[in-house]
């Protein structure tokens, strides 16, 4: 058996039983809720046998290329196998006696036969049966080309479509049957946990169906195409599907599946909570407050105040529902988490399905009431948005502009070891310190000045040194706005301008002191 | 995959009403299908690396093997890839490469075809079409295209021996009979002082060693440069035969090139006016002569891209090109139609101090005429229409 047939013969096959049967599981537990003494396992075997029947009967007529009249005999007979094994089937567990009795009656009473609980396990095998021969000729129609009609349906949008409704009235099935027919209409009532092992089944079942025609499609079109296909291809698929349906099985267990709490509760919490901490908050800042002015109200002769003590009611977990299994706050949690991880699902599948249709956005924008609602979103978006760019803009400068009143004196402290500059950094330092020792003499750089000048402002009071600021100037403009590299040669040629210029800076400083001195400053 | 997204709703949907927790987890796990599959099949595009190594340049009947990498740069695996090479039909029948691969975590693939190198071109490889998708078939597929590179196929050079060109420049040298230039580099020896030789002819280190006038005899030479002038304008080639005759004419001056180059050691260049798909746009070629293997390449480059096109009259051409060249050099006008217009820029060209060849490419007419025409003006014609015509010049 190679791998296709062993693929198409026997995995299959056993995937579609197993998907019917988990469903048929369903329906017979559904029906035990009305009918308790019927016993069920007759209809669940009868559906996996029919859905492998089908298969292999779909396959036998195609080999044989029966037509027309061949193929409703063979049908014919294939449908009165299946009622006759049921029946028998229905006598499974009775005594030889009582079956003897029962067919004893068939001549006088030929419509006891067809007993009730035959007839709901034939109808209920023949849906399973036609179901899976559809789905058999749906894998087979992958390979073949599709038909230009407006009606035709792809075999894998067939396939999906079955699956998915079939897991639809599985769900409704099995959920119906835990909850009870009385309470379905009860929307208070608690949540129902535990597996539903056979809605698991069928669905990682479903899932790797779906992995498979995937495979199919893809290599059915790569043949058709006389693609050539990397052998390690379909092994790695096998593998990865297996490790992409365990990893999304793991997170889905992962994630909170009740809630306690309702959604309109769960924001009320929310809003409590944040109302919360805001009133905390100015219950700090009032009590700081209240302790700053306790020394003022004792200077007025008053007694000594006592602070205000914080006095805020402790936080309460809002009413649940009955059915949570932890602590209040652990299942008000649970429920948020769930409730996020619910909306943020909605949301995301609704946007990403929209994004993908275009054509269906534009027409649902176009409709008066969204258009405005989305008008409203984009306005307050952008205002939003253009409120955090003028705070991102703002800021910054209204704290350079602080720190610049702030005056260099008020710069903090830092060690700071000339050595350690590049030469460009020593000859832009040079000049700053210039610049900061004539401000200090009352010759500061006026903030409109260029270098050139301030070099006319500075120079006439340093006669000695007119030349050597004229060259730490040039030095200046040369190392802050040209790209030429400086050596350390040249730094060091500036610093002895620099020192010149200090020193007759300094001596501007000892005569405008002496002066003060003089006149009685 | 179309109904999936209503489904997960219709599940989700289920779930709420009926308040079971497990449906809850069976949604989250369509979800998380959903999801992941389409954060993987996006992540796996932007992860994807493509080069290509070949050889770039090729003559015509070689074959270029193209070893085409797809990298996953990124830790997730990609579980189907179909790469799609386009190819020209020039380079590959079919003009295609296809395969489908998976790949795993940051695994490299290796893909190998084969380049049929059959005619001269300028040929792109690629552009790489890369599609991926899901395992489920629930997202639509993704397409990345990667930049194609290209592929030089080089024009039929045909070994020449003897080209017949007709030779008068300076500008190379080379030892000739007749004396008309001396090359001071090259001191062939000395003799006694002449009355009436130049001073900076004379050998100060010989005369102080003999003990009287010597001066430096130096090696006659004459030099040439060709200029190769390419007529690629359609309107001077017959309609039935353009193509086969315009590829010809640039296998020609290929061909003539080469042998200039190779065999002669000379300075060659080339001069056309043609469709260059590389700028796609008709462009003015002008390499001027010179004699290195380098520049023979990129000669030969030029006219494995170029391509017929409706250019300004090859008369303009001509006129307009050789006032770049010095005077002596030689030309080979390369065209498939002679006219009165052409017959007289040949003839001033001549007058200008040039000289001049002319090649049609062209099918069998009467050459007695032209010929005798060509003698009486001093322009040799030559006449070829197959490659073996070449040859006959051997």
């Amino acid at each position: 058996m190679n791998r296709n047939s062993g693929l198409e013969n026997l995995f299959r096959p056993l995937v579609i039983g197993g998907m019917f049967g988990c469903v048929a599981l369903s329906l017979v537990e559904l029906v035990h809720l009305f009918f308790p003494a019927w016993n069920g396992t007759t209809l669940i075997v009868g559906c996996v046998l029919a859905a492998l029947e089908a298969n292999y009967s779909y396959r036998l007529i195609r080999a044989r290329s029966l037509r027309g009249t061949d193929a409703l005999r063979f049908r014919a007979v294939e449908i009165a196998m299946f009622f006759i094994l049921l029946k028998i089937g229905s006598y499974v567990g009775d005594r030889w006696a009582d079956v003897l009795a029962d067919i004893q009656t068939w001549p006088r009473q030929p419509l006891n036969v067809i007993d009730p609980e035959t007839t709901a396990a034939f109808v209920l095998a023949l849906l399973s049966w036609w179901a899976s021969t559809q789905t058999v000729r749906d894998l087979e129609r992958i390979s073949e080309p599709s038909e230009p009609s407006r009606y035709y349906v792809s075999p894998i949008e067939s396939l999906t479509a079955r699956f998915f409704w079939g897991g639809a009235v599985l769900l409704i099935a099995a959920g119906i049957t835990r909850i009870g027919i009385a309470a379905l209409l009860n929307l208070n009532r608690p949540p129902v946990p535990g597996l539903v092992l056979n809605v698991l089944v069928y669905f990682l079942l479903g899932l790797v169906m779906l992995g498979q025609v995937q495979f199919a499609t893809l290599l059915k079109r790569w043949q058709t195409q006389g693609i050539k296909v990397a052998d390690e291809l379909a092994g790695r698929w096998v593998r990865y599907s297996l490790a992409f349906i365990g990893l999304v099985a793991l997170l889905a267990f992962l994630l909170p599946t009740g809630y306690t709490v309702g959604l309109l509760d769960a924001v009320a919490t929310i809003i409590y909570i944040l109302t919360y901490i805001v009133m905390l908050i100015g219950m700090i800042f009032s009590f700081i407050f209240g302790l700053l002015l306790a020394p003022l109200a004792m200077l007025f002769g008053r007694k000594r105040p006592t602070p205000p003590q914080p006095s805020l009611p402790p936080l309460q977990p809002p009413q649940q529902e009955p059915g949570g299994s932890g602590g209040a706050w652990f299942e008000i949690l649970r429920s948020l988490l769930f409730w996020a991880a619910a909306l943020g699902m909605v949301f995301y599948v609704i946007r990403s399905y929209l994004r993908d249709r275009p054509e269906l956005l534009q027409a649902l924008t176009s409709l008066g009431p969204i258009r405005a609602l989305r008008g409203f979103l984009i306005a307050l978006w952008r205002r939003l948005v253009g409120l955090a760019e003028a705070a991102r803009e703002r800021i910054p400068r209204r704290l350079s502009l602080r720190l610049a009143r702030r005056g260099p004196s008020e710069a903090p402290f830092h060690f700071f070891r000339l050595g350690a500059l590049s030469p460009r950094e020593r000859i832009l330092y040079y000049y700053l310190s210039v610049l900061r020792r004539a401000g200090h003499l009352g010759l500061p750089r006026q903030r409109a000045q260029t270098p050139y000048e301030y070099r006319g402002t500075l120079g006439p009071h340093l006669p000695r040194a007119q030349q050597e600021m004229d060259l730490l100037t040039q030095a200046f403009v040369e190392a802050r706005y040209s790209r030429r590299a400086f050596d350390r040669e040249q730094a060091r040629q500036v610093r002895a301008h620099w020192q010149r210029v200090k020193a007759a800076l300094q001596a501007l400083k000892r005569k405008s002191e002496q002066t003060s001195t003089r006149i009685g400053i | 995959m179309r109904n999936f997204v209503p489904f997960l709703l219709i599940l989700f949907a289920i779930a709420a009403l009926l308040r079971v927790d497990f449906f809850f987890t069976i949604v989250y796990l369509f979800f998380a299908v959903y999801l992941l599959s389409r954060l993987w099949t996006r992540r796996t595009v932007d992860r994807l690396r493509v080069q290509r190594h070949f050889t770039d340049r090729a003559f015509p009947g070689d074959r270029v093997t193209v070893d085409l990498t797809v990298h996953n740069v990124g830790w997730l695996p990609i579980p189907w890839l179909e790469v799609h090479e386009s190819l020209r039909v020039e380079l590959a029948v079919p003009p295609f490469y296809r395969e489908a691969v998976s790949l795993g975590p940051r695994e490299r693939w290796h893909f190998h075809y084969t380049l049929h190198c059959r005619r001269r071109g300028y040929y792109p490889v690629g552009p790489l079409t890369i599609q991926t998708g899901d395992l489920l078939g629930i997202v639509r597929p993704r397409q990345v295209q990667a930049a194609p590179d290209h592929v030089i196929v080089y024009p039929r050079v045909v070994p020449l021996q003897q080209l017949g060109l007709p030779t008068r420049s300076p500008q190379v040298a080379l030892p000739a009979r007749s004396p008309l230039f001396e090359d001071p580099a090259r001191v062939m020896g000395v003799r006694d002082y002449q009355r009436g030789d130049s001073p900076r002819r004379i050998h100060w280190t010989a005369t102080a060693s003999a003990g009287r006038l010597l001066v430096k005899q130096y090696q006659p030479a004459i030099a040439r440069e060709t200029l190769i002038c390419l007529d690629l304008n359609q309107e001077d080639y017959e309609r039935r035969q353009r193509y086969t005759a315009t590829e010809l004419a640039i296998v020609v001056a290929a061909s003539i090139a080469n042998h200039i180059v190779v065999r002669e050691g000379l300075p060659v260049g080339l001069t056309t006016e043609a469709w260059d798909p590389l700028l796609d746009n008709r462009v003015r070629f002008f390499l001027p002569p010179r004699p290195e293997r380098a520049h023979l390449m990129s000669l030969l480059e030029v006219l494995a891209r170029v391509q017929i096109t409706s250019a300004a009259p090859f008369v303009d051409l001509l006129r307009r090109e050789s006032v770049n060249l010095s005077w002596g050099a030689t030309l080979a006008a390369i065209t498939g139609r002679e006219s009165e217009a052409l017959f007289d820029t040949l003839v001033y060209l001549r007058r200008a101090g040039f000289a001049v060849a002319l090649i049609l490419v062209q099918s069998a007419c009467p050459l007695t005429e032209l010929q005798k025409r060509g003698d009486l003006l001093g322009v040799p014609i030559h006449r070829i229409w197959k490659e073996q015509d070449l040859e006959a010049w051997r």
